[in-house]
């Protein structure tokens, strides 16, 4: 298996929140690699098990990425777009966009030249309300390929390789961690489980984790793993926020059961795969905190991926890092046994 | 009732780390009970079968605090906090982690600040607890990061009448929960006492699918912000003026029948009674009121100055005039008029 | 569209959580063309027509409004009061009020210390002619709810009226289940408690359980003078949801709706809503994912006292949810 390769199949497809379709075909292909058993649900959430024991354990990735959504058809052919998801509108001037209308347009946000710019004007940060896409087109041409509510994303280059097997590129966020559920489900298919583990790309997290609730409506699991990115260190950020990128990052807190958070570090232990403890008093903001509170309650851990620059198209990541990620989601549900139970129980 | 209040008073249960405050209420209500268990989140129940209506009584165990996130190299702990305002945690004692490590949270003095920095809001990120130790390898032999801090205020007797402690937000409501299983209903009766109300209501929602309530109603702590200058509807409540009954706050709205139900049970018992005359804050009936296909629900508290905040006052009166509501509430069965 | 029976619909009292009133009108004018007809616990009002195709679609538009709570009346009879949903202070002052017993009153502000442009709902209260606290408490109760009173304007086809956001959504379900054929069962749900946070959508749809639900909802317009930019006019047919603040519509349920609307020459502009949400996404999210999508109608000055809608949308309207309804395969 290639990771790399893995990782560019499911970066250059369309996903964003709310039409993940292509994204979860091609998660779905790669899973199926490994298993027959897959399946997808009116979310757009798309599943695949192995095994056939108690417990069940659900391990996680969401499959959308940020995007935007066209507003507005302007009279000289130009697109007025709106945000879905986290949108960093100061990263947008200059972009290349690809626009997904009956055809698959290419698309620049253009932005003032300088010598047009008064000072106060430099100064001050776009709103993406006020940027422009330009396809190129004929206002009339552009009516016939193109309708509000039409998705756009970034231009999805093949990711760039780095020094020190770092890369950069688009949707790491959270399609490398897809493409590490495959990796775990290529391990987890080699070895005998007394476990079920049902592989879940969701969708939706972007816009509040929906896709998460429903997948564990449907699965019920007796626990489960969201996997997500967090922050490496970049200028100006909280040292107590970003996890060294070399590293797994392990959250604890009040959205992670501490059976859970035991379970993964004792597997990183094992496997000496290194690891950094994040911690958080409440909301994630990933996949997990959606998990957690569905079904009566579900006992859920978080396993991140350190990334820098996230939310835009040079997002950068260690291969070893993500490969150590997929070991350990392997190795959770690898190790689990007739004491599960034990495991997850409130010892007061 | 009081004795037992002071117990949950002072044993450290921030959100997410509610086990102290689980274990003393299990051993406690064990022998009352048909069946006591745990879900996956931490919420404790204990259910008295019956025929009838499911009924929920709901209490949340968790109190406002803070978390390490880290530690600095000079071995001052780094934190985050829920639910807490910033400035009123200066200066406090705290305990940190499952052995009670103890610390302070202290600032800059007086004499090194100038004049405006002395009307600067410090923020959380600027505060730290110190524990003492030496460096951050010192720090780490007594704590670590995803330890929970807790302030370690004292319960005792306050004023006339009153009585002073932490957590009275929502220790009140368990205690009265407590007291409230030594009778029997003529229901199917379930009280939980649930786990991080404080960071999003968390607990109460798995809750209502393992109870799948019909009736529901929270016994809580609320807002009494009795300053000398606020009208009624700025105090929200008022102590010593009897059991508040909620019609309307962030997370729901009482239906009238309820209302209806819980006002008259007061009048009819001549229990002393006001309204929640405020709509800000929520509490676990939010979603517990809207989970799966819906119930009916209603909230009574005890009113608690100063929520939120390292030390809160309440009344005796009032704390004994919800649990006589609660009770009279389910002893006559009122939940089958809603 | 029956301008009576739009009268009495939008004309209704119900604010967020006591909704009863607006909920016996609808049941007035619907009773006769269902098969079953009952308020859940919440308080949601269901219409069920029976089909014979073992599917159900969902058609849900909320009763509730916006309205003003009582929470003190003070020593001279004035009563002070708390928004329900999303009231402006601004747009509350100087208009009428109406009690469910019909008390009526009027709304001003502490003028003291504040301009009117400053002002937060605290300075906000009622006047109910009381001149004592005893006197007004004999007309209300702390804990009543206001709603705005507010007459039709008609403007040739366009109407205004303070209340269309979102009883002329109730009124074009109701008008379309007077006619609706489909092989599908019909749940026409008339929902509760939206303005507040979409409260009761879920709940209904977590026990229907409806293999589609379109949602029916006001949404904003951007063709008045110098206005924010919207997409969306008014006069140009209802709009086909693609996104809100609660939702994005699957692209199966908009191209189901648009399809419906080609086969029946129905006009349909696609919507992007910047702000706000609508039940859509509330049952979207209920039990294992429900495919959930919007039908909005054009509304100008949404929020504020004079709301207006244009009646060849309204009739149009009617005609897409009866399209949807007609249509035999569901996506």
């Amino acid at each position: 298996m290639d990771m790399l390769k893995n990782i560019t199949d499911l970066t250059k497809v369309l996903g964003v929140s709310g039409n993940e379709c292509a994204a979860a075909d091609v998660l779905e292909q790669l899973f199926r690699n490994y298993t027959q058993d897959t399946w997808r649900d009116p979310m757009g959430n798309v599943y695949a098990r192995v095994g056939s024991q108690k417990p069940v354990i659900m391990l996680m990735a969401h499959m959308d990425e940020i995007g935007m959504t066209v507003t507005e058809i302007e009279k000289n052919g130009m697109l007025r777009l709106c945000p879905i998801g986290g949108v960093d509108a100061r990263v947008l001037p200059g972009s290349e966009l690809v626009v997904y209308g009956k055809e698959t347009l290419k698309g620049v946000i253009g932005c003032t030249p300088p010598h047009l710019l008064s000072e106060s004007d430099k100064n001050s940060a776009y709103d993406i309300y006020d940027l422009t896409c330009d396809v190129g087109l004929s206002y009339e041409r552009v009516c016939e390929l193109v309708s509000v509510g039409d998705f756009v994303t970034f231009d999805n280059l093949p990711p760039l390789e780095l020094k020190n097997g770092y890369i950069a590129g688009k949707t790491f966020d959270d399609r490398a961690l897809g493409a590490a559920l495959v990796e775990a489900l290529h391990i987890l298919s080699k070895r005998k489980l007394n476990c079920t583990v049902i592989c879940v790309g969701s969708t939706q997290e972007e816009l509040g984790c929906l896709g998460a609730a429903i997948a564990s409506c449907n699965v019920k699991p007796d626990m489960a793993i969201a996997t997500d990115v967090c922050h490496a260190p970049t200028p100006l950020a909280d040292p107590q926020s970003v996890v060294d990128p070399s590293k797994v990052s392990v959250t604890t807190g009040g959205n992670i059961h501490p059976g859970m958070y035991q379970l993964i570090t004792e597997a990183a232990k094992e496997l000496n795969i290194p690891y950094a403890t994040s911690v958080s008093m409440a909301r994630t903001g990933t996949d997990a905190w959606n998990i957690q509170n569905q079904c009566g309650g579900i006992a859920t851990g978080l396993i991140s991926l350190p990334l820098r620059y996230m939310h835009t198209n040079v997002e950068l990541i260690s291969v070893e890092t993500l490969k150590n990620c997929a070991k350990l989601l392997a190795e959770v549900p690898a190790r689990l046994g007739s004491d599960w139970e034990e495991k997850i129980c409130w010892n007061d | 009732m009081l004795e037992r209040l002071k117990v949950l008073s002072e044993l450290y249960g921030v959100s997410g780390d509610e086990r102290r405050v689980r274990k003393y209420i299990r051993e406690q209500v064990e022998p009352m009970c048909d069946e006591v268990y745990t879900d996956n989140m931490g919420n404790l129940y204990a259910h008295k079968k019956g025929n009838g209506k499911r009924v929920m009584v709901c209490a949340h165990m968790d109190e406002v605090g803070m978390i390490v996130t880290g530690i600095l190299d000079n071995g001052l702990l780094a934190f985050s906090a829920a639910g807490l305002d910033s400035r009123a945690i200066i200066s406090k004692r705290v305990a940190v982690g499952k052995d009670d490590v103890p610390g302070v949270i202290g600032s800059k003095a007086i004499h090194l600040q100038s004049e405006a920095e002395r009307k600067t809001v410090l923020l959380m990120k600027d505060l730290n607890v110190d524990i003492g130790a030496k460096d951050k390898e010192d720090a780490l032999k007594y704590v670590k990061p995803g330890d929970y801090i807790s302030f370690t205020t004292k319960f005792s007797d306050f004023g006339e009448g009153l009585f002073k402690g932490k957590a009275l937000d929502d220790r009140v409501g368990c205690a009265i929960l407590i007291e409230l299983l030594k009778d029997t209903y003529e229901c199917d009766f379930t009280a939980v006492f649930t786990v991080m109300e404080e960071i999003g209501l968390r607990g109460a929602q798995a809750a209502v699918y393992n109870v799948k309530p019909e009736v529901a109603l929270a016994i809580e702590g609320t807002l009494c912000n009795e300053l000398p200058e606020n009208p009624r509807r700025k105090s929200v409540t008022k102590l010593n003026e009897g059991a508040v009954i909620s019609f309307m706050d962030g997370g729901s709205l009482v239906p009238e029948s309820m209302l209806n139900a819980i006002k008259d049970t007061a009048i009819q018992h001549n229990i002393p009674w006001q309204f929640r005359q405020g709509t800000s804050g929520s509490n676990d009936m939010g979603p517990v009121h809207i989970g799966l296909a819906g119930c009916k629900t209603g909230v009574i508290s005890v009113p608690c100055r100063y929520i939120h905040s390292p030390v809160s006052v309440a009344s005796k009166s009032d704390f004994e005039n919800v649990y006589r509501l609660a009770k009279a509430f389910l002893r006559d069965g009122r939940f089958n008029e809603v | 569209m029956d301008m009576q029976l739009m009268q009495d619909i939008v004309n209704a009292y119900g604010p967020s959580g006591r909704e009863q009133t607006a909920s016996d009108v609808i049941r007035g004018y619907i009773a006769p063309y269902c098969d079953e007809l009952y308020n859940d616990v919440l308080g949601n009002l269901i219409a069920v027509k029976k089909g014979t195709s073992g599917k159900k679609i969902m058609f849900s538009a909320h009763m509730d409004q916006i309205g003003l709570i009582v929470l003190d009346i003070d020593d001279k009879g004035f009563l002070y009061v708390a928004p329900v949903g999303g009231v402006s202070p601004l747009l509350s002052v100087a208009h009428e009020v109406m009690f469910q017993n019909k008390t009526r009153g009027v709304v001003s502000y502490e003028n003291k210390h504040k301009k009117l442009t400053e002002i937060s709902m605290m300075e906000v209260f009622i006047d109910i002619g009381a001149a004592t606290r005893e006197e007004a408490e004999e007309k209300v109760q702390i804990g009543d709810m206001a709603v705005f009173v507010s007459n039709f304007v008609y403007m040739g086809k366009r109407v205004a009226h303070r209340t269309q956001d979102d009883r002329i959504a109730c009124a074009i379900v109701a008008e379309a289940m007077k006619t609706m054929k489909s092989d599908h069962d019909i749940y026409a749900v008339f929902t509760v408690q939206e303005e507040v946070g979409t409260r009761g959508a879920g709940p209904a749809a977590y026990v229907i359980e409806p293999d589609l639900n379109i949602s029916l909802d006001v949404c904003s317009v951007g063709d008045t003078p110098e206005s924010v930019r919207e997409h969306v006019k008014l006069g140009c047919g209802p709009t086909v949801k693609a996104k809100d603040n609660s939702v994005i519509v699957p692209m199966s349920v908009r191209t189901f709706i648009k399809n419906a609307a080609k086969k029946h020459e129905i006009n349909v502009q696609d919507e992007v809503l910047r702000a706000g949400g609508t039940d859509t996404g509330a049952i979207q999210r209920t039990r294992g994912g429900i495919l959930s999508g919007c039908i909005s109608i054009p509304c100008r000055y949404i929020h504020t006292p004079v709301e207006t809608v244009d009646m060849d949308d309204v009739d149009a309207a009617v005609k897409l949810v009866l399209a949807c309804a007609e249509e035999k395969e569901l996506p």
